[in-house]
């Protein structure tokens, strides 16, 4: 069993909410990063961010590698630094990277992509959302304890939190 | 002991089943998924250790240590000469052969019972003089800066190892609950040369990264909730994804029990870091130790106000960088070195000084080891009449705290501030230093990279036996 890579981990958020572009080849894609960070560039004028939203879904091959300004979503995830070879990917699990696949602002959008992409195929029916949610995300249907607590979770809260949810199950995050 | 995967071995694992396969594996330390959640607990030292933390205030850029803390009278006598030639030779980034020397316009006075003589750009720091320990004999490889702050920060001088801040926190683990373990407070006016990855973990797991914190409200990346969320929905957010990983997760599956364990820590980051980001509950009495209030000294005072109460809430590593931009906001005097170090000085006397006064004063500063020093120091040999270049072969640094016996000035340059010649320490002799006053053995803390166990001293650093 392993957890997907940072790519990886990109690349199904992607999927699950319906947002990948999977056409292939074309120019490095440069994703919006936090301003301070562009700031610790020594020419900050070099992270010129891809226009065209269509563009910015693309899988992440295809995001422009920059050593001096490492996205933090990859970088947590233990994507290598790129200035050295890597014979083997290390694998960690600290609390940043709950922070970022919690707040930052590569898997908020796409779990607000998914969740409406779950209203527009599973209607407004709480156990329909659920299930398809479990289909989308995970390939399997949710087992009973698993629908109770994502239905009561739902009474109180949005659907919104409920995909972001979902985007950090470790069902989501781990292959075997 | 270390979560990598080597396809390599698992295909001679593959190729020798049965006893001989077990035995490899153990001989390799093959790691478990148990071992993936221990990246961050505390974990014992390999000597005792003398200090728990460590501050390293980073005047980027190269400060002069012939303004500073390096007195050379031959060299105002030489002013405006060629360097005689039994000084010997020294490559500079810009200035020629043909340069002049040029003499320091600074007035140095002795001070504290020690009577180390602290130029006139310091008058706050000399009058802790008797803390410090100055060491004015170090010297690195290179001589321009993106090479020079790699040297400094992981001893190598290209980029891709692991910073001492790295080492240090893999090397110790984490001692608090809800902050990062290595934290990088950089200037606001801009990025250095060599970039972010002279701070970064290199090839070690992505757990030791530093923590960039910037200035602001929110200085922690990610540690704010996005737009339109509050904290008693994210509370359930959490709650929501615990529950579905528990029912999938047995009491064997140590590496989810981490993972689940890291949702708790990210929580309690998010609610108790920004109260030790919160300054306000200082004194004013505290903030005008740190200059916090003045114009010039505000800045970097509340940075280092902010990295003493890092330390105190067991925050191992911080880097208070001062200098960032352009040369002339870095201590990169090339143009003019009384215009920059006059105003470079001025903007961190106070701060600096009110660090050290605040750690002992709290009894902080026995267990905290304060760094403070560039990549590099300057040319004796003027550049363009007024400035100095970069020089890397004798400069100044100074430790005090965490077990150092300050209230010396140990190693020497030449009589004109070229070589260090008496006691020359290279930067592999501080990273040992630091490594050995935090209770860590550089031959012992190592990691394999590419088929060798790497550490943070490449070439073996000596402790500086003088001053700890």
């Amino acid at each position: 069993m392993r957890r997907l890579s940072a790519e990886e981990i990109r690349d199904s958020m992607l999927v699950a909410s319906g947002q990948l572009n999977s056409e292939m080849g074309g120019p490095g894609v440069i994703l919006q990063v936090h301003q301070d960070l562009v700031k610790q560039l020594y020419k900050p004028s070099q992270w010129e961010v891809t226009k065209s939203v269509q563009e910015r879904m693309k899988r992440s091959v295809y995001l422009f590698a920059k050593r001096n300004l490492r996205l933090p979503f990859m970088e947590v995830f233990d994507q290598p630094a790129a200035q050295t070879s890597c014979s083997s990917r290390q694998q960690s699990t600290h609390a940043p990277q709950a922070l970022e696949l919690l707040n930052g602002d590569i898997a908020n959008p796409l779990a607000t992509s998914f969740a409406q992409r779950l209203n527009r195929e599973a209607g407004d029916n709480t156990l329909a959302q659920i299930e398809t949610a479990f289909m989308l995300a995970l390939g399997r249907q949710p087992t009973d304890l698993e629908q109770q607590l994502a239905a009561s979770f739902l009474e109180k809260e949005s659907l919104n939190e409920f995909a972001l949810a979902i985007f950090n199950l470790n069902a989501f995050l781990y292959v075997r | 002991m270390h979560p990598i995967r080597n396809p390599r071995r698992d295909a001679i694992k593959d190729s020798f089943c049965g006893f001989g396969a077990m035995a490899l594996a153990s001989m390799l330390h093959e790691p478990t998924l148990a071992d993936m959640d221990s990246l961050t607990r505390p974990k014992s030292t390999h000597l005792p250790a003398k200090a728990k933390s460590v501050i390293f205030l980073f005047m980027a850029g190269g400060p002069s240590h012939l303004e500073t803390f390096d007195p050379k009278p031959l060299l105002k006598e030489l002013n405006g000469q060629a360097r005689p030639s039994e000084f010997g030779d020294a490559k500079y980034q810009f200035v020629q052969k043909d340069a002049k020397l040029l003499g320091s316009k600074r007035k140095f006075a002795k001070h504290g019972q020690s009577g180390i003589e602290v130029s006139d750009l310091f008058p706050n720091v000399a009058k802790v003089i008797d803390d410090i320990a100055v060491i004015r004999s170090c010297y690195g490889d290179m001589v321009v800066h993106s090479a020079a702050q790699y040297e400094l920060m992981s001893g190598r001088i290209v980029p891709g190892f692991p910073s001492m801040g790295s080492w240090s926190i893999y090397g110790l683990g984490s001692e608090s609950q809800s902050l990062p373990a290595y934290v990088v407070l950089p200037d606001p006016e801009g990025a250095l040369e060599a970039g972010q990855p002279m701070y970064g973990n290199g090839f070690l797991p992505a757990a030791y990264q530093p923590t960039m914190m910037r200035p602001g409200e929110t200085p922690v990346l990610n540690l704010d909730l996005p737009t339109g969320v509050a904290l008693k929905d994210r509370r359930r957010t959490i709650e929501l994804i615990r529950h579905l990983n528990e029912v999938n997760t047995t009491s064997q599956d140590q590496e989810f029990a981490a993972r689940i364990e890291a949702y708790e820590l990210a929580f309690k980051m998010q609610t108790e870091a920004p109260q030790v980001f919160d300054l306000s509950g200082e004194t004013e009495e505290t903030f005008s130790l740190y200059g916090i209030g003045d114009k010039s000294t505000d800045d970097y005072g509340r940075r280092c106000l902010l990295a003493r109460k890092l330390a105190e809430q067991g925050v191992r590593f911080s880097v208070v960088v001062s200098g960032g931009g352009s040369g002339n906001t870095q201590w990169d005097a090339h143009g003019d070195i009384e215009e920059n170090h006059i105003r470079m000085a001025k903007e961190t006397d106070k701060p600096v000084a009110g660090l050290l006064i605040d750690l002992k004063r709290r009894g902080l500063l026995d267990s905290t080891l304060v760094l403070w020093g560039g990549e590099f120091g300057r040319s004796p040999e003027a550049q363009g009449g007024k400035g100095r270049d970069h020089h890397n072969l004798g400069f100044t640094m100074w430790m005090a705290g965490g077990g150092i016996r300050g209230g010396q000035a140990i190693g020497a340059t030449d009589e004109i501030g070229l070589k260090a010649i008496e006691s020359p320490y290279h930067f592999r002799d501080i990273h040992t230093t630091i490594l050995n006053q935090l209770g860590l053995d550089q031959d012992r803390l190592t990691y394999p990279h590419l088929g060798r166990n790497e550490r943070l001293t490449q070439l073996r650093g000596k402790v500086i036996q003088q001053i700890v």
